[in-house]
Parts: structure tokens; sequence; C-alpha cells
């Protein structure tokens, strides 16, 4: 197995999977334990997630072995399609984070103003002009919409707003 | 029961239950149009909207939505050969050809017609047959629930279109994920890890948001979607006599393929137009026509996915199980008014039940309506370049998941599902089966719990009951059919 290459390639991909899916498993397993499994004639809090990571750990077994019986089947896959865009979709999900972490910082308002202008400047490549004027038009009306027409109390940063 | 649908009637016919009715199905034909946003995330960013609203407009407006997206599916797929919609995939193989030969009128509007007819077909389908259903759900207990839970995920995984072991994962996954939260025993906390937002479980939408709208984002964002419109004048949106007689006998079929294909969990719409195609193509007298323009291979198909979203409401308003993510989400909202749900559903609360199912029958026809003159105006939509459509689909799942609780957690929360989300597409596992196992979860634990307790503690009881061990029988066979066919291939060579 073997995560390497220009874009990420990856080879046997269910192997991997499977090994995390053990994993997750195994950790559910023991947590449920902690939980107290009870009996079965008084089953305890950790009885049922039990169940479910003990028959997520044997299904990931068994796909584990499917894959490993069939090595013909091992194939050159790259994760990202392009790297370029690869990258692109990383920045999407850490503006998402920063703009969720934010919001409480400088208000729905603003932050919606940065995360829009840099989703769409950066990531969608579109002209200055049309980034700022979608930035502050979708802002504003998701505020007026969501604030005022549905009654939704959106975070309020250090401006009041 | 003509007195149920007169009741019905009262209930959709006020202003505001119209106005929610319109508004779903407005919408849904809108997120059908755009592809990268599908009915289960438009319907989760909508949630918030539910929650300040009467039960039964929320279930009306959410139901709109989703039978809606059946019809605006179909145009993309026709027009540029993108489907808006999963289930509007096989549209794409002979609509788009019919398109490119100066009928896409044709196809339009054979689509809208097919669609209005499975649709309406498909409600007529589930006012007879939910009281039946519903009735007959009363004989169950704690151990014919959780067999019919068990049975519900292993035809969700069996339907599956990948790997059956990869799906079961998900679901098992999904019973794990459904189990967070305080016990309903013991009242002590169950992997929460201390975060305050986990004390009441995992929300249903920030995860289905993360799974289904945000990873969907991030995976188009990867790939490009430079599409082009074809340009072509759309005319004579009414089909031809030739038309009707070619496609009567699909749509018909479509109907009845689409209504069943639709009460199996995992079935509904996608399984549903795939089986119909199949099914068009079997039994055509020219099946070397399909993928060239046969107007069956549109008609089948629009008209089962749409008999499908009818069928689907089965299970959920009879049963209270879902049958797929979006029945799920309506559960959700249904719990979440504090509606008891399950087979007295019918009785307790037959505003809700009689209320949605009739105003299906006035959804499908705004819809009618709303498809056909309205084909320039989804047009024109349809040019709204993605890289302005993903920023603001962001913008609304961040405002839905936040907006539930006012809480930054559960914004964080969707945001690792959706990497979570994006990360399953990649390796290929299906989200479906994840989230209908959480939802059920919470009502399998306690089924289990108590089925031991009654039994003290025999897991025979779960197969000395005639209903239960029915149930259970056929989800092993279930289990052990795909090994016996690889056996008997394999025994043949």
């Amino acid at each position: 197995m073997k995560i390497s290459g220009h874009g990420g390639e990856i080879r046997n991909r269910d192997r991997l999977s499977s090994l995390i899916c053990l994993v997750i498993s195994a950790l559910i397993c023991f947590g449920s334990i902690k939980l107290s499994l009870g009996k079965p004639q008084n089953p305890g809090p950790g009885f049922f997630s039990f169940i479910a990571g003990a028959v997520l750990g044997i299904l990931s077994i068994a796909v584990f072995l499917q894959n490993f019986r069939s090595p013909a089947k091992e194939e050159r896959y790259f994760f990202w399609l392009n790297s370029r865009r690869g990258l692109k979709m990383t920045c999407v999900t850490i503006a998402l984070i920063l703009y969720a972490i934010g919001m409480h910082l400088l208000g729905f308002f603003f932050s919606t103003i940065l995360f829009l202008g840099f989703l769409l400047r950066a990531i969608g490549s579109q002209r200055w002009s049309l980034t700022i004027y979608i930035s502050i038009l979708g802002s504003a009306l998701s505020y007026v919409i969501f604030q005022f027409w549905l009654d939704i109390q959106l975070p309020k940063g250090i401006w009041g707003f | 029961m003509l007195n149920d649908i007169i009741y019905g009637f009262s209930v959709a016919l006020t202003f505001g239950n119209l106005f929610y009715c319109f508004l779903g199905v407005l919408m849904g034909t809108l997120v059908g149009v755009l592809p990268g946003l599908g009915p289960v995330a438009a319907m989760s960013i909508l949630f918030t909207v539910t929650l300040k609203i009467p039960p039964v407009s929320g279930m009306i407006m959410l139901a709109g939505l989703y039978y809606g997206a059946q019809y605006g599916g179909s145009t993309t797929s026709i027009l540029i050969n993108i489907p808006g919609e999963a289930s509007s995939v096989v549209t794409c193989f002979d609509g788009y050809q019919m398109a490119r030969q100066g009928r896409a009128g044709s196809a339009l509007g054979m689509s809208a017609f097919g669609s209005f007819i499975g649709g309406t077909l498909g409600v007529v389908g589930l006012m007879l047959a939910a009281p039946l259903l519903a009735n007959f759900a009363l004989k169950f207990g704690f151990p014919e629930y959780f067999s019919l839970m068990c049975l519900g995920l292993v035809i969700v995984s069996f339907l599956a279109k990948g790997s059956m072991l990869k799906a079961m994962m998900m679901a098992v996954l999904g019973l794990f994920l459904g189990t967070i939260g305080i016990d309903i025993i013991v009242a002590k906390p169950k992997f929460t890890f201390g975060i305050k937002s986990l004390m009441d479980g995992l929300g249903l939408v920030p995860v289905v948001m993360g799974l289904f709208g945000i990873s969907e984002v991030l995976l188009n964002i990867e790939e490009s979607l430079d599409v082009e419109v074809f340009k072509t004048k759309i005319s004579n949106l009414l089909p031809t006599l030739q038309d009707w007689k070619n496609s009567i006998w699909s749509i018909l079929r479509g109907t009845v393929i689409g209504f069943f294909l639709g009460i199996l969990p995992g079935g509904g719409p996608l399984v549903a137009s795939f089986a119909s195609y199949g099914v068009e193509k079997k039994v055509s007298k020219h099946p070397e026509k399909f993928g060239t323009g046969a107007i069956e291979g549109v008609a089948g198909p629009e008209t089962a996915n749409n008999a499908a979203s009818a069928g689907g409401f089965i299970p959920l308003l009879t049963l209270g199980i879902p049958s797929n993510a979006v029945m799920a989400l309506l559960l959700g909202l249904l719990l979440t008014h504090g509606v008891q749900v399950g087979p007295l559903l019918l009785k307790q609360h037959s505003d809700i039940f009689w209320g949605v199912v009739t105003s299906m029958y006035i959804g499908n026809a705004m819809l009618l309506v709303l498809n056909l003159p309205l084909i320039g105006l989804w047009v024109k939509v349809l040019k709204v370049p993605y890289p302005i459509l993903f920023p603001l689909i962001l913008l609304f799942c961040v405002i839905g998941s936040y907006s539930l609780n006012n809480n930054i957690e559960e914004v964080l929360i969707m945001i690792a599902f959706g990497i979570f989300g994006y990360l399953m597409k990649k390796f290929e596992y299906e989200p479906a089966p994840l989230i209908l196992a959480m939802v059920l979860s919470p009502m399998m634990e306690p089924a289990l719990r108590q089925s031991l307790l009654v039994s003290h503690g025999s897991f025979l009881i779960f197969f000395t009951r005639p209903i239960s061990v029915t149930l259970l029988s056929i989800a092993i066979i279930l289990l052990i059919f795909p090994i016996f066919l690889r056996w008997f291939k394999a025994r043949n060579g």
C-alpha cells in the first residue's frame, strides 16, 4: 500500500479504508466496554454501540480480505484529479473553518463578505467588480432574510451587528 | 376514506399551506435544475424555516421540494446532458439525443406530463395503501420494530450502487453515530467527549448538510464544470399524438415500478428510474433505438422517479421508518415538533397525514404549470456559472447549521462531516445507509433493549414471533444471496 506521487497516488483504497474502519471499530468497542455492556437480561448503555462496533470490525476484515484475495485489482488511483484543484478544495475547507470561527468575532455581515469574496476571487477566479458586488449583496440579502424575516439570531461581532 | 380526503383538502387548501406548497415545489424545481445542489442538502438548509411554522406546513413544503426536484432534474439532463438529480441520469441517455434532433420540446413536455401522471397516481397508491399498512403495523411490538429496522438497513445495503459490504459498513457506522448523546435509560453521556453540542446527540441536519451539501461542493471544485447549454429553440412543448401513443404504456409501467420500488428502503427515485429504463428497453420492439432518442426512454424513467417519491412516503407515514435520506429529514422534522410517528400518526395527527397527501395532488398540478411555461426561465438559471453558485451554497449550509441552535459547534460538525463525506465518495462509500441508520439508531436501541428485558436476555424472542421471524428471514436471505450468486457463477465457470 502506498500513498505517494504527484496529486496523491493511492493504491488499494479499499484496503486502506477497511483498515481505518477496523481501527474505528476497535475504538468503538473499547469505549462501549468502558460505558458498561450490562448483561443480555439488562443491557447497559454500551451494549448496542458494542454490537455496532463489533459488526463494523467484522465487515472491515471481510472487505480487507476480499481485496487481499484479488491482487490483480490493484490500481493506481489519483486521490485528486489535479493537484491544483485539490489545493483549491483544501483552501475552501480551511476558509469554511475560519469563517465559522471568525463569525463570532467579526459578526455575520463582515465575515460573510470576506468569506464570499475569498471564494469568488481566489477560488472562482471572478473579476474584482463582480466579487465585490456579489459579496456585499449576498451578505446583505442573507442578513436581511435570515435576521429580520426568519428571525434567526445571527452572530454579532465586535461591531454589534 | 372520502371524508378523510375532503378533510385533507381542507387542510391543504388553506392560504398558508398553498403558499408553502408553492414555495416548496418552486424551490424543488430550482434545486432539480441546478447541478451541485440536491434535494437532501436543500431540505436541510430549509429545515430551520420549518421549525417556525406548523409541522403540517413544514412537511408540505419539504415534500414539495422533494418531488419538485424530480421534475427539475430532467431539464438539465435533456438540455445539457448533465443530470440535475441522480434520478435523472437515465433521462440523459435519450433526452439529450432528442434535444440534438430538435425535439427538446417533446422531451421536456413528455417528461413533465409523465412526472405529473406518475406523481399523481403514486399519491393515489399512497392514499390507498397507507391506511391498510398502518392498521397492520398496530400489531408490531418492540421485537417486530427492531427486526423491521434491521431489514430496512439490509435492503438499503442490498440496493446500494457499489459494494454491499461497504454499504453495510456505513449503515453500522451510522448506528453507532446515532448512539451519541445521553443514554435514555441511565442518563449517562455516551461518546460525547465533554462536548455540549453532542449531549443531545449528533444533529441530523449538520450531518446531512455536510455529507450531501459540503462534500458535493468540494468534489465539484475538483472537477471542471464547463457546461454548454444546448442552443436550440425550444418549441412545441405539448407532445404529439404519436408521442403519446409511443409513451403511454411506458408511463403506466413506470408508475407501477416506481411506486413499489419507492416503498423499499434504499429504493427511491434513483433505483426506480434505472429499473424503468431497463424494463422499457427489454419490452421494446426496437431496443436498438434506446440511446438514440427513444421517447419511451424519457417517459418511463421520469414517471417512475415521481411515482417512487410518492411511494417513499408510505414507510414514513405508516411505520415511522424512513426509506431514504429525504424521509429521514422529514422524520427529523416531525420528531422536532414533538409529533409521535408510527402507525398511530394516521389517527392522532390525521391533519398531517391527509394534509400532506392531498397537498401532493396540488403540488403535482403546480409543477406541471411551473415546468412547461417556465422552461425558458430555468434555462437562464442554468447559465449561472458554478464558481458563483458554490459560495452561495456554502453560505446557506453554514447559516442552516448555525441557525438550528445558534451554535458554532454545529457548523464545525457540519464541516467535519463534509470532509468525511468527501473522503467517503473518494473511497466509494455511500452516505445514504449511514444517514438512514443514524436516524433509526435511537429507535433501534430501545427496541432491542426492551425486547431483551421482556425476554429475560434471550435473543430467541426475535425468532419466535411470526412477524419478527419473517422479517429477519428476508434479511438473512438478502445477506446470503450475493454469496450464493457468486458461488453459483464460480461453479458454472
